[in-house]
């Protein structure tokens, strides 16, 4: 398809069943889809609101100057 | 029942019995919209009449909902009518409610939720062509395969629609249409094993 223009481009495929009578009307044998959508390349994307949770409360923490290293819960003696 | 008749011939219900039901219009001139403070709107082929409400009680939250569906109900009635004249199938009544839902689920300046949005509910396209392939070309590419003659039929046809929508000026700056028609001979009868003429490769358009 060559579709010159701007802006989103919607493809609907459309399927229908002839019988010896012309098109049928019957609800199975006719069928439309929009199968494919394509958005123009402009500021028309979605917003979408980026999570603050991650770097909330998935940062990681460096917990080496709150542990105390212990050996059978006796904290070893460093040595000088 | 109390049917009473008036000069003309036409039978009408005391006004105290009407009020018992939910209103229907019956009248020759009917009318749709609001005219003063009565609305008259169409269910289900008849004219029904209801007031308009007194009070309005909504929140910050439901308004903004309520603005948002008017809004998708909009759209999705735009993109209906885009589509009307080419699209030759039957209106089967339910797409209407069903577009909206897709557009208000897909969110705001999310048009590529509406990729899969059938227009007939009962049927997918897939269910009578098995394989279609668009690609990137534009291009709709059908694989060789045995495509069923349902129910006796003579041919098929494939309808491709394309149309360049701009949703902010809501109008259409382009449209393409290509037409496949696949004879009956290229199509497999329910009482013979295979069709009488192999369906091989085809492009759109």
């Amino acid at each position: 398809m060559n579709v010159p223009g701007k802006g989103t481009l919607i493809v609907v495929l459309q399927i229908r069943v002839h019988f010896s009578g012309g098109a049928s009307a019957n609800r199975k044998f006719n069928a439309a889809d929009i199968i494919a959508v394509q958005e123009p390349r402009t500021l028309d994307t979605p917003r979408v609101k980026a999570s603050t949770y991650k770097t909330k409360h998935h940062q990681q923490t460096d917990f080496t100057g709150i542990t105390v290293p212990t050996v059978g819960e006796v904290v070893p003696i460093k040595r000088e | 029942m109390a049917v009473k008749y008036d000069p003309a011939g036409y039978a009408y219900l005391p006004v105290s019995l009407i009020s018992l039901f939910m209103a229907k219009f019956n009248s020759i001139f009917r009318f749709t919209g609001s005219l003063g403070n009565v609305i008259a709107y169409r269910r289900g082929g008849k004219t029904c009449l209801r007031t308009r409400p007194e009070t309005v009680r909504q929140t910050e939250n439901t308004r903004r909902s309520a603005q948002w569906f008017g809004a998708a109900s909009r759209k999705g009635a735009f993109v209906r009518n885009t589509f009307a004249d080419e699209l030759d199938i039957p209106h089967y009544g339910a797409h209407i409610n069903q577009l909206t839902r897709t557009i208000v689920n897909a969110g705001r300046n999310n048009h590529a939720g509406l990729k899969g949005f059938r227009f007939n509910p009962h049927t997918r396209t897939t269910d009578l062509i098995h394989h279609t392939d668009l690609s990137g070309d534009g291009k709709l590419r059908i694989p060789a395969q045995v495509i069923e003659a349902y129910g006796g039929a003579e041919m098929i046809e494939i309808k491709l629609i394309a149309k360049h929508i701009d949703f902010t000026t809501r109008q259409v700056t382009g449209t393409d249409v290509a037409v496949l028609l696949i004879g009956k001979d290229y199509l497999r009868k329910s009482n013979e094993p295979s069709p009488r003429l192999q369906f091989g490769e085809r492009s759109l358009p």
